[in-house]
Order: C-alpha cells, then sequence, then structure tokens
C-alpha cells in the first residue's frame, strides 16, 4: 500500500472573488461557460481524469472556493492536502492582483505544506478577452515578474475561460507539477473508514 | 498567519465585500457544531438565506481544532503560552493550568506545526446520529475518519482485585466480540453468561426493523448476540419494558428504572453484573459520564447504537467508535462547507455587539462591531460571541456569565502530547479509549468525588493529529466546582504517566512531553431542553460527554422548534427527525447536480443542469 502511485490531485483554485475561478474550474472539466456572473454557490469540487505524459492516470479533484474567500474565511480544511494551488487574478482587475501575494502566504500558513519553499503555485491571469483586451491592467511582465519573485520558478499563464484559451494547458501544467512535488511523508495513505457507503450497503460484517 | 496580515487584508477588502442589506431567513452566529448542523440543514434542506458568521478567525469554537496555523506562531508550544492559544480558540476558559513542562521542547517546537488539539475532543460512533448527518448531508466529502481500536475500562489495585502493583491502574480491555468475551480471563463463567445474556437482549431490540443481518453466530468474531449463537436461540422479551426506560420525555408516569442509574442497573438482579463488567458497559459502551446520572434511557439508547456501530463498516472494524481525521474540529468545519456549497454566506472574524428582537416588525436586528445592521426571522447563537446586548429577550433565554458560573459543576480537560502508549506497546492500540471509574481511585483527595468518570482518549500517528513516535491524550471529567483543577486528575496523572523523562527500563509509562488542563462551564440539561420560541435560539459550548450525539440530539431539536410545524413547535419528539433527511433516490428529483461533484466521477452536465448550477 506504501508504494502505491498517487492516483489523486488536489488542487485548490485561491484568488479574489469574482475573477473567474469557478469559470476556468468548469471550463477546464465541463467545457462549459457561463456569461453570467453569480457569486460561487453550489460549486464544491470538481473532477477530472487525465493522464499525464501519456503515463501516468491521476484524477484531478479541484476544489472551489464555495463563495468563503470573499471574507477571507476559508477554513484549514480546504487548505490542507493540497497538491497544487492555482491562483488566479484578473488581467483587467489590478487588486486581484496585488492580492495574489496574500492568497499565497495565507495558502502557505494554512495548508503547511512540508516543503513550502518548492510547493508549486501556478499564476493564471484571466478574462484576456474582456473588451478585446483594451481594459487590461496587469502586464505580462508585472505578472512574470512576480512569479520570479515567489522562486520555485512558478509557472504563469494567460487565460480566457469565456474562450477556452490556455485553459487546458494551465491545468495540465498545474497537474504535471503537483506529481512532481509528491512528498515522500506523504506517500503514507491513511486506510479510513469509508462512512458514506454504508447507508446501501448495510450487509453484515462478517 | 498573521494578525497584522489578516487585518490589513480585511479592512482592504471589506468595501468592495459587504452582506447583502436584504433580511436573511436564518443568522447565525458562531461555527460550533450545532449551529453549523442548522445552518447547513436550513441552507441545503430548507433552502432558506443564510448569513453564518463567527466572531473568532476560525470554525468551532469549542468544538474546534487548535493548530499551529491559527495561533500566531509562538503560542502553541513554543513558549508553552498555551492558555493564550486556547483562548484563542474562543472556549469559554474558567482557569487553566500547564501541567508539565519537559525538556523536549525544541523537539516538540519542530514539531508543532502537525499538532491538531481539539478544544473538547469527542468521537462519533459508526450508527449514531453524527455519521447520520455526516452520510445524508455529503459532509463526508471532506472528512475522514479512523476507528477507535480498542477500549479499556480501569481498576485500581488497591481493592484486591488485580493483579497490579498497588497504586496504580490496571487497564481492562472491553471484549468486542463473543470470542473476546470467552477468552476473557477476568470474567467468570456466570458472568459471562450473564453478560452475553443481556447484550443478546440489547441487540435483539438494536437490530429490530434494521434488516441487518450481522454475519453467522457461529463465527467467533460475530459481533456478540449475533443471530444465530446459542443465546440467540431463546426468543424471550419480557424484559425489554425495563430495559429501555423512558427518561420521562413523555412524562411517564414513575417507572422504576427512572430511577436507577445504569451502572446500578447493571448490578442488580437480574442483570447482576460484577462491579467491573458494570463499569465498563456503563461507560466504555454508554459512555455515561458519571456513576449516578439518572438518564438510563439516553444510556440504553447510546448502548444499542453502540451495538448497531460494532462492525457496521465490515469485519476488519469491529469496533463502533470513528474518530475524525485532523481532529473532531474537522465537523463543525466540514458542515460549514457544506452550507456555503449550499449558498450560506459565510463569513469570519464578525464580532456582534447587539441583537434585538422586534416583536413589531417580527424580525430580529443584528448590529455588528463593524456598525452594520443585518436583519433575520430566525436567529442561532453559539458560544464564544464575545459579549452582546440583547434586547427583546426574555430572561431564560439570555445566559449570562454570572448564571453559567453558579452552577455547580463544571467540565474539566486536559490534553497531554506522550511518546509512548499509555496501553502498552501492542501495535494495535494506539487510538484507544479509556474509562476510569471512580471505583478505580480510592485514593482520591475529595470524598464526594464518587460520581464522575474520568475519560480519556488517546491518539497516535495515524490519525493525523500528532506527529509520528507522540501521542495526545484527551482527559475530560466533569467535576463539583469545589475541587481545585489540579486535583481532578492528579492521581492520574500519577498513575499513568510520567512527568520526567525515563530512558527505556523497568517502567513503561508513557512520559508527558506536554500538557495543560483547563476548565470550561457545565453545559447543564436544563438550558439544552430550554428551546420554546420559534424565531431564536441559543446553543451552549461543547458538553462533557465524549461523543457528539448530545450535541446533534440538542440541534435535531431546535431545528425543530426553528422549522418545524407550528403545532409541534415545543414537542421534544423533534429529536428523532434528522436534520438531513436521506436523499432521494435515483430519479427521483432533480438534485443530482451535487452527483458532478462527488466522489471521483465526473458527469457531463447537459445545459439545463449547468444552468441550474449556475443559477441555484
Amino acid at each position: 500500500m506504501s508504494a502505491r502511485k498517487r492516483t489523486l490531485l488536489k488542487l485548490i483554485i485561491l484568488g479574489d472573488s469574482g475573477v473567474g475561478k469557478t469559470s476556468l474550474m468548469n471550463q477546464y472539466v465541463n467545457r462549459k461557460f457561463s456569461k453570467q456572473y453569480k457569486a460561487t454557490i453550489g460549486a464544491d469540487f470538481l473532477t477530472k481524469e487525465v493522464k499525464i505524459d501519456d503515463e501516468n492516470l491521476v484524477t484531478m479533484q479541484i476544489w472551489d472556493t464555495a463563495g468563503q474567500e470573499r471574507f477571507q474565511s476559508l477554513g484549514v480544511a480546504f487548505y490542507r492536502g493540497a497538491d497544487c494551488c492555482v491562483l488566479v487574478y484578473d488581467v483587467n482587475n489590478e487588486r486581484s492582483f496585488q492580492n495574489l501575494e496574500n492568497w499565497r502566504e495565507e495558502f502557505l500558513a494554512q495548508a503547511s505544506p512540508a516543503d513550502a519553499e518548492n510547493f508549486p503555485f501556478i499564476v493564471l491571469g484571466n478574462k484576456t478577452d474582456q473588451d478585446g483586451g483594451q481594459s487590461r491592467v496587469v502586464s505580462e511582465k508585472k505578472a512574470l515578474s512576480f512569479c520570479a519573485a515567489s522562486g520555485n520558478q512558478c509557472p504563469h499563464f494567460e487565460t480566457s475561460a469565456k474562450e477556452d484559451s490556455n485553459v487546458q494547458d494551465a491545468f495540465e501544467c498545474a497537474a504535471r507539477n503537483a506529481l512532481k512535488n509528491e512528498v515522500e511523508e506523504e506517500v503514507y495513505l491513511p486506510d479510513t473508514i469509508v462512512v458514506n457507503k454504508s447507508g446501501s450497503n448495510k450487509s453484515g460484517c462478517c | 498567519m498573521t494578525e497584522e496580515k489578516n487585518d490589513g487584508k480585511k479592512d482592504e477588502n471589506e468595501p468592495a465585500e459587504s452582506f447583502p442589506t436584504r433580511a436573511f431567513d436564518v443568522i447565525v452566529l458562531g461555527t460550533g457544531l450545532a449551529e453549523s448542523l442548522i445552518a447547513s440543514s436550513a441552507s441545503k434542506i430548507g433552502k432558506k438565506s443564510v448569513l453564518l458568521l463567527d466572531a473568532n478567525d476560525h470554525y468551532g469554537n469549542s468544538f474546534g481544532t487548535l493548530t499551529e496555523a491559527r495561533g500566531t506562531d509562538e503560542t502553541l508550544f513554543k513558549g508553552w503560552s498555551v492558555p493564550v492559544c486556547l483562548t484563542r480558540s474562543g472556549a469559554v476558559l474558567e482557569t487553566h493550568d500547564v501541567v508539565t513542562i519537559d525538556d523536549d521542547e525544541c523537539l516538540l517546537a519542530s514539531l508543532r506545526r502537525k499538532f491538531s488539539v481539539d478544544v473538547a475532543f469527542k468521537f462519533s460512533l459508526g450508527d449514531d446520529r453524527l455519521t447520520e448527518e455526516v452520510c445524508n448531508s455529503e459532509a463526508y466529502k471532506y472528512l475522514e475518519f479512523k476507528t477507535l481500536e480498542k477500549s479499556f475500562v480501569c481498576v485500581g489495585t488497591s481493592d484486591g482485585k488485580t493483579n497490579g502493583k498497588k497504586g496504580e491502574f490496571e487497564f481492562v480491555p472491553v471484549p468486542a466480540s463473543r470470542a473476546e468475551i470467552f477468552e476473557n480471563a477476568r470474567l467468570s463463567p456466570t458472568e459471562k453468561r450473564g453478560l452475553m445474556r443481556f447484550l443478546k437482549k440489547a441487540r435483539d431490540v438494536a437490530l429490530e426493523g434494521t434488516g441487518v443481518n450481522y454475519g453467522r453466530g457461529d463465527d467467533a468474531n460475530a459481533p456478540i448476540g449475533a443471530p444465530g449463537t446459542e443465546y440467540t436461540l431463546d426468543a424471550e422479551r419480557e424484559d425489554e419494558g425495563t430495559f429501555f426506560a423512558n427518561d420521562g420525555d413523555n412524562n411517564s408516569s414513575s417507572s422504576s428504572s427512572k430511577n436507577t442509574s445504569m451502572k446500578a442497573f447493571l448490578m442488580e438482579s437480574p442483570n447482576d453484573l460484577s462491579e467491573i463488567t458494570s463499569d465498563a458497559v456503563a461507560h466504555c459502551v454508554s459512555f455515561c459520564p458519571s456513576v449516578t446520572t439518572k438518564l438510563r434511557g439516553r444510556a440504553s439508547e447510546m448502548l444499542i447504537t453502540y451495538i448497531r456501530s460494532m462492525g457496521k463498516y465490515g469485519p476488519e472494524t469491529p469496533q463502533a467508535g470513528l474518530i475524525p481525521l485532523y481532529g473532531s474540529g474537522e465537523v463543525a468545519q466540514a458542515f460549514c462547507r457544506v452550507a456555503a456549497v449550499s449558498g450560506a454566506i459565510t463569513a469570519l472574524r464578525q464580532p456582534i455587539k447587539k441583537i434585538e428582537r422586534k416583536n413589531s416588525e417580527s424580525h430580529i436586528e443584528v448590529l455588528t462591531k463593524g456598525g452594520r445592521v443585518l436583519t433575520c426571522k430566525k436567529l442561532v447563537l453559539g458560544d464564544a460571541q464575545g459579549d452582546i446586548e440583547m434586547v427583546g429577550f426574555a430572561n431564560d433565554e439570555i445566559i449570562t456569565p454570572n448564571r453559567r458560573e453558579s452552577s455547580k459543576f463544571c467540565i474539566n480537560r486536559a490534553v497531554l502530547v506522550t511518546n509512548r502508549s499509555m496501553v502498552g506497546s501492542d501495535e494495535a492500540q494506539h487510538r484507544v479509549f479509556v474509562a476510569i471509574p471512580p471505583a478505580a481511585r480510592p485514593g482520591k483527595l475529595y470524598k464526594d468525588e464518587d460520581e464522575f468518570v474520568c475519560f480519556a482518549t488517546q491518539l497516535d500517528y495515524s490519525s493525523r493529529c500528532c506527529p509520528k513516535d507522540t501521542f495526545i491524550v484527551h482527559l475530560c471529567q466533569k467535576s463539583r466546582r469545589t475541587v481545585p483543577l489540579q486535583d481532578v486528575f492528579a492521581d492520574i496523572l500519577d498513575n499513568i504517566f510520567s512527568k520526567v523523562k525515563q530512558n527505556g527500563e523497568e517502567t513503561k509509562k508513557p512520559t508527558i512531553l506536554w500538557g495543560t488542563s483547563y476548565r470550561t462551564p457545565d453545559v447543564d440539561d436544563d438550558i439544552v431542553e430550554s428551546f420554546k420560541s420559534d424565531d431564536f435560539v441559543k446553543f451552549p459550548g461543547a458538553d462533557c460527554n465524549v461523543t457528539f450525539e448530545e450535541t446533534v440530539r440538542l440541534a435535531r431539536s431546535a431545528n425543530g422548534c426553528l422549522f418545524g410545524d407550528d403545532a409541534n413547535a415545543s414537542s421534544l419528539s423533534f429529536d428523532t427527525l434528522p436534520l438531513f433527511p436521506k436523499a432521494p433516490q435515483k430519479g427521483e428529483e432533480r438534485e443530482e447536480e451535487e452527483e458532478v461533484t462527488g466522489d471521483g466521477e465526473t458527469i457531463d452536465l447537459n445545459e439545463d443542469e449547468y444552468a441550474l448550477l449556475r443559477d441555484l
């Protein structure tokens, strides 16, 4: 059991509200986009099976903030056990970009990954499609320098969830980095009780 | 995470994000387990608009878990200023004491990120109310559980009943199967038979109508009283009436059993069990916190829940107890996420200044310390929300600190970090539950303290609450206020643990690497049973029970008062209605969106379903 290959990756998406976290996730997993903005309700996590580099078949579990980011009220359980953290800003919103550093620090404090220095982050600048790019305020150069400053060759993508631009590449990159980051000490997989299975399958213990 | 940063961020974001000004159906202040249950159920099942606020900077209050990430980084182990850290948990602390400081401080400081210390540790049973809510609410997606491996009852050695050294406790394993009862050298043949007969009777009732088949009787590992065993052949049921004592919820007239505690009942005819066996059943199976509590109906119910829980998840897990990974604080937090996912607005660090019931407008106004006025039809108030001015509420709806402190009793807790298991080095005996009944503690200082049992739960690395090679032990015991905190656990600490480092040799006692004890107000049943209004409920903090059962019962009852039919609003029969009904069967309802996010499989949504998901 201890030698088992990692097959489930937990990715969490962080960033200010309204930057398109849920849309990115939906575009990646369901290939769907809705123009209508509603603060996220009903989105929990989405899963997708992906083949990375033609060898590892992994299940990506992408966790949405469920709106709890609006008041910085994500609990420690949300962060725990993440294999990769996707930081999202809106290229048309300067503050959403400035807040990335806060989100990054919040993540490191709450998730307390074993190796904070090398923990895989990936930065996405979303909504490149807006006004045909006319309203952009965060340049790619600026974003790249943030990535460089945060170390560990943090990859950067400019995306449009609406036009499905770069979304697939970005999440695949996230998955690849998450796999690379496999930490030895976490190989221990607790053998836990599956409580929800019991309801339908109540047939005896012996 | 540091305070400054958080505050900074909050201020910065405040103008951009504020609460909707419309009236909410429900505002819940506090994120303890009962509050989270109500908020998630109102949101997910009741489809109500819910605002869930907490004055503190984390989820759970007295049901929460302390992790290093949550305190300022000095609080948990370095500097040993644990009380500070506990205060931050929002629990109401009356007094505290740091038990010991060992020279392993540096070691612990380097590992402190790996500890999750519950303010009030609790576990669930495989078939109890909490597990039912966890399954039906889909909170299971955010939780993982390990079983308790073994239960023990402590026996003192001065009464000549044991072989241990004088003045020490002996840990007597509580049998979990027929085979274990038969193999138990401590039980006489007569008592084995008596115990089997008793448990079989309980089991017959427990499994009646459930349609559950718990395996074949000739299997030695079959849970006690399994159908087909020699003790199930006789179908006599005549004692059922007395077996199920009613606690008087229906005001049924003087049933004699009402006046008997679980322990006394077991020792009396016709059960005639020995004191040790009675203690084992009363405290390790029924989890009675006291030897004298008259609520034998609850105890019997717990016994039945226990029996139903045993082996529910297969033969590899014969034990009934389930420990949430990363600590029991995860449970409240999971329900908060259920609420958020269902549309509740959740926000931490939102202290409240005043709540006012406006009868003329039939709503309740909530004034935050930030100066916002929020309104709601129903209000739920949890513990640890600071001093809130309450206007328009009846006296018995207000629980003042004075009133709580005038209670004769209080709850004492201790948390210890140790270096080895308190029940030997057996691989399978790391996650254990131990009941230490008063009978085992003849040397106690306070002679009138002969009612309350000390519960000890030990967790190991596999529970994810502590790093490898360390253990966390949670002690909990109710007591009179007159007993000083440091005396409550003194004999236990002396007998089971060592406060100085021992390098191998003769004594195998675990060393306390770090420890603290603290005292919180008792949560008495009067408060618990006093829901009257249909627009306001006040929850106390964590009780002295070692399971979540009473808290869930309380939440269900409150839910009935708030949202039930008017005709039955004050009836306690609501207790039996789960907050989360069983999910509809396939094809019954269009509630399948959540399947998308379910357990590892992805379902393609069509346009309609997608729109539904977005617009929910």
